[in-house]
């Protein structure tokens, strides 16, 4: 009794641990269940211009970092003869994240490039909250007059319709943006040309109501775009929490697709040694496989469990762990062919390593392949047991028989131009030479009987393995969720206390009188 | 007889699938240190030599090549003898010799075999042919029974022999295994066989099965099956259990044969036995087992009469 606890046991602990790390793959590092999941991902350049004055040159660049609905996969500054410094990742640098190019000597039209590759995340909710904070000063010019009377007035119209700086803070915003400006509105705003310049004398306005504010602007993930311009934003403390609002939308909240390309900072461009500096920008959007991006994701953020991926290893290993992984799988198979329904094959994994054959060929062209060198791998070996040799020379024999007529099939096939003979390669031809061979020892021992509904079994098995081991879908899984081996393991541990019927043993013991099936 | 019988009258009789004999009996009960006493006949013989149970004489081993050259002279002296390997299963590789002709050698069914084919039979042997998994083996050449009476009508060219299951010494199910044509003169129920369960009281035959369906007669010799009555019964039943002493295997098949002269004779040990016994029997395995099972191993009985007894009072 104490071994079928001791088994228990240890299934129970496989299974924790397979399905434990499938689930904490899933749920947390975001692993899709399914393949071929592809997600949209977003490449965007900031295209950066300015004349140079023949001098040294040092370009400070705000970039976006990691946020709640955005995530950051790939940056890179190209900009030739620049030396380029990306920069830190930590927390604390992610709002107000800055690139530097610099050069010793530059002169006229400069280009620089910086390219982002941004994807959305899943977690929809919790958008847009910031923690630090800058502490910004009200500019000289809003507490002197004239600017104070109009700021002030403002204040304290925005104050009687308002219950806290959330609701004064939309409040003035539908000030800015009404259609017929009233008079504060009108002289703080009237040098203004863009978005930018109302949003940055709003910010002022709120800094002068005691309202921790500061100016972010970002980018639309959406569809694909040249030359657009980066969407002014106002981030404002409200009690304890921090609210954003687009700068013509009374409400807090941004979409989720909304990157904050510059958060905090003094400007979007610092340029030393240049003039007339301007960044435009452009979004292109692409697709690309969910694992990916999951995995660089990951790795960015420094989980160690995506270091332990198959996908990291070289491409051609991969290959091979591929189709290793699905023996298992295989094996799963063979052990409820024989166990539970009991279907007699020849040798254990014979199945499986047809199998794998077939996958090799195709299934069709694999069958016939199967048929046509087993019957004449057989007639072989019946006309060599007269010749009166010692086993070893005769299997040998035999080998190398199967091996010449797969060859001469092969050769034919392809001046026939039968595309199926030309999948017979190395490992099928090894694997049906080995079946020729036990089948052959199977024709001796036990009669062609046997043989017939051995083979019968094994290609049974080995068609089912074949489904079950190409298909796609389980194979990315097994690949992507290796800890499903350990679930496979203590399935297979399962049935190995199965003390049950077998299904062929119902007819077998049919003789018994007793209630039918 | 057609179609399949439910899952639910099979427990309700307590048939016994491999399954559950795998799992619960053989890897259970049976120590795999202990199974090349078995799965060697050679050992099995030798065990049995020093446990003083009859086995049939060996004549001669041939373990190398070289020795084959002496084979014509090593059989000069029998005129029948047996040729099979030392761990063959399911009878392959059996080759009896009932006699001689100018020709050469006469198998059971008259064909004649030159000394030439014997050495390839012999070659095939030590190049392990016949044995599990292909590993090089030794051919015995022993003496070859000549069965008992009670037999006769009931066996197509080959020696019956008495399969008795033992479970911790008990004897728990018997049949007798008669060869047939289509199983080439081997008593083995996988190459058709009849199998004749007999009750463990008297050896009397209970029912018949050949490939798995019942049958009432002999399908060569014609014999009624129900007319079997096995001699000497109490003395084939007592060298069964004293086999258990001998190896230890706690579930065992016994193979004995019934020799004209020499009375019952162990022929060799399986530690993987079949279950067509429960359809011979018509009885399953599991309640016997159990039954045993439930005395407990410090309060099995070290004296095999004992045990005969027990098996006779509660699986009659």
């Amino acid at each position: 009794m104490s071994s079928r606890i001791r088994l228990f046991f240890i299934i129970g602990l496989l299974l924790a641990i397979g399905l434990g790390g499938i689930l904490y793959k899933k749920l947390v590092i975001g692993y899709p269940i399914l393949p071929k999941q592809q997600v949209p991902v977003w490449t965007i350049e900031a295209h950066i211009e300015f004349n140079a004055e023949n001098g040294p040159v040092k370009v400070s660049f705000a970039v976006p970092g990691e946020q709640a609905a955005v995530g950051v996969l790939e940056e890179e500054g190209v900009s030739l003869g620049y030396g380029f410094i990306s920069p830190a990742d930590d927390a604390d640098q992610s709002l107000h994240r800055r690139v530097v190019w610099s050069k010793a000597l530059a002169e006229g039209r400069q280009h620089l490039y910086y390219r982002v590759v941004a994807y959305q995340k899943n977690n929809r909710h919790n958008l847009g909250s910031f923690t630090t904070a800058t502490t910004a000063e009200v500019d000289a010019q809003y507490v002197e007059e004239p600017l104070r009377t109009a700021v002030q007035g403002l204040i304290d119209e925005a104050r009687r319709y308002s219950a806290d700086a959330s609701t004064c803070t939309g409040y003035l915003i539908q000030l800015f943006h009404a259609d017929e400006p009233n008079q504060n509105v009108g002289l703080l705003t009237r040098n203004c040309e863009t978005d930018l310049d109302r949003a940055c004398v709003l910010q002022q306005v709120l800094l002068a109501a005691d309202i921790d504010a500061y100016l972010i602007r970002g980018l639309y993930l959406k569809e694909s775009r040249n030359r657009q311009e980066l969407i002014p934003a106002l981030m404002i403390r409200n009690g304890e929490k921090w609210e954003t609002f687009l700068a013509d939308r009374p409400q807090p909240g941004v979409p989720a697709s909304f990157l904050a390309w510059q958060r905090g900072g003094e400007s979007l461009i610092d340029l030393m040694g240049g003039k007339g500096a301007h960044a435009s920008f452009s979004v292109l959007r692409n697709r690309r496989s969910l694992v990916g991006v999951v995995e660089t994701a990951s790795a960015r953020q420094g989980n160690m469990l995506t270091q332990f991926s198959l996908y990291n290893l070289p491409i051609d290993q991969q290959n091979a762990y591929r189709l290793l992984m699905m023996v298992p799988l295989g094996a799963l198979v063979v052990v409820i062919l024989r166990n539970v329904v009991g279907i007699r094959t020849s040798g254990t994994f014979m199945p499986i390593l047809l199998a794998l054959a077939f996958l090799e060929t195709k299934l069709f062209a694999g069958l016939v392949i199967f048929l046509i060198v087993i019957g004449m791998g057989l007639s072989v070996r019946s006309s060599l047991s007269r010749l009166d040799l010692l086993l070893v020379p005769r299997i040998s024999a035999v080998v190398v028989v199967v091996i010449g007529i797969m060859v001469s099939a092969s050769v034919f096939g392809h001046l026939m131009e039968m595309p199926f003979a030309r999948s017979v390669t190395l490992f099928p031809t090894i694997i049906l030479a080995w079946t020729v061979e036990r089948l052959s020892v199977l024709w001796e021992e036990d009669g062609p009987k046997e043989v017939g509904l051995q083979t019968a079994g094994s290609l049974l098995a080995a068609v089912l393995c074949y489904f079950v081991m190409g298909s796609t879908t389980l194979n990315y899984m097994i690949f992507t969720f290796p800890e499903m081996l350990l679930v496979v393991l203590a399935v297979i541990l399962m049935f190995g206390q199965y003390t049950g019927y077998r299904l062929s043993e119902l007819r077998r013991f049919a003789p018994f009188d007793g209630e039918r099936l | 007889m057609n179609g399949l019988i439910s899952t639910k009258s099979l427990r309700g009789r307590g048939v016994i699938g491999m399954n559950a004999r795998n799992v619960s009996y053989i890897a259970r009960y049976n120590e795999r240190a202990l199974y090349p006493h078995v799965d060697d006949k050679y050992e099995t013989k030798k065990l049995a030599r020093e446990h003083q149970l009859q086995t049939p004489p060996l004549y001669g081993l041939i373990r190398y090549q070289h020795q084959m050259k002496h084979l014509g002279e090593m059989l000069d002296p029998y005129g029948s003898f047996v040729i099979k390997p030392a761990k063959g299963s399911e009878g392959k590789g059996i080759l009896i010799i009932r006699g001689r002709s100018e020709k050469g050698y006469l198998k059971p069914n008259g064909e004649i075999l030159s000394l030439r084919d014997l050495k390839r039979h012999v070659g095939n042997i030590l190049n392990g042919l016949y044995s599990l998994g292909g590993r090089t083996d030794k051919a015995m050449i022993e003496y070859a029974i000549n069965f008992s009476d009670v037999f006769e009508g009931f066996s197509y060219q080959g020696v019956p022999d008495i399969r008795v299951i033992v479970f911790r010494g008990y004897p728990v199910m018997a049949m007798v295994r008669l060869s047939t044509k289509v199983s080439d003169g081997k008593a083995n129920l996988h190459q058709g066989a009849v199998g004749v369960g007999v009750d463990l009281a008297f050896g009397h035959a209970i029912r018949a099965v050949q490939f798995n369906r019942l049958v009432e007669m002999h399908p060569d010799t014609g014999r009624r099956l129900s007319e079997l009555a096995v001699s000497r019964w109490d003395e084939l039943l007592l060298l069964a259990a004293q086999a258990f002493d001998m190896t230890g295997l706690g579930y065992v098949g016994v193979d004995i044969v019934l020799d004209k002269d020499r009375g019952p004779m162990v022929l060799e040990l399986n530690a993987r036995p079949g279950l067509a016994i429960q359809m011979a029997s018509n009885a399953g395995l599991l309640p016997r087992l159990q039954r045993i099972e439930a005395i407990g191993k410090k309060y099995c009985s070290p004296s095999a009469v004992e045990r005969i007894a027990f098996a006779k009072t509660h699986f009659a």
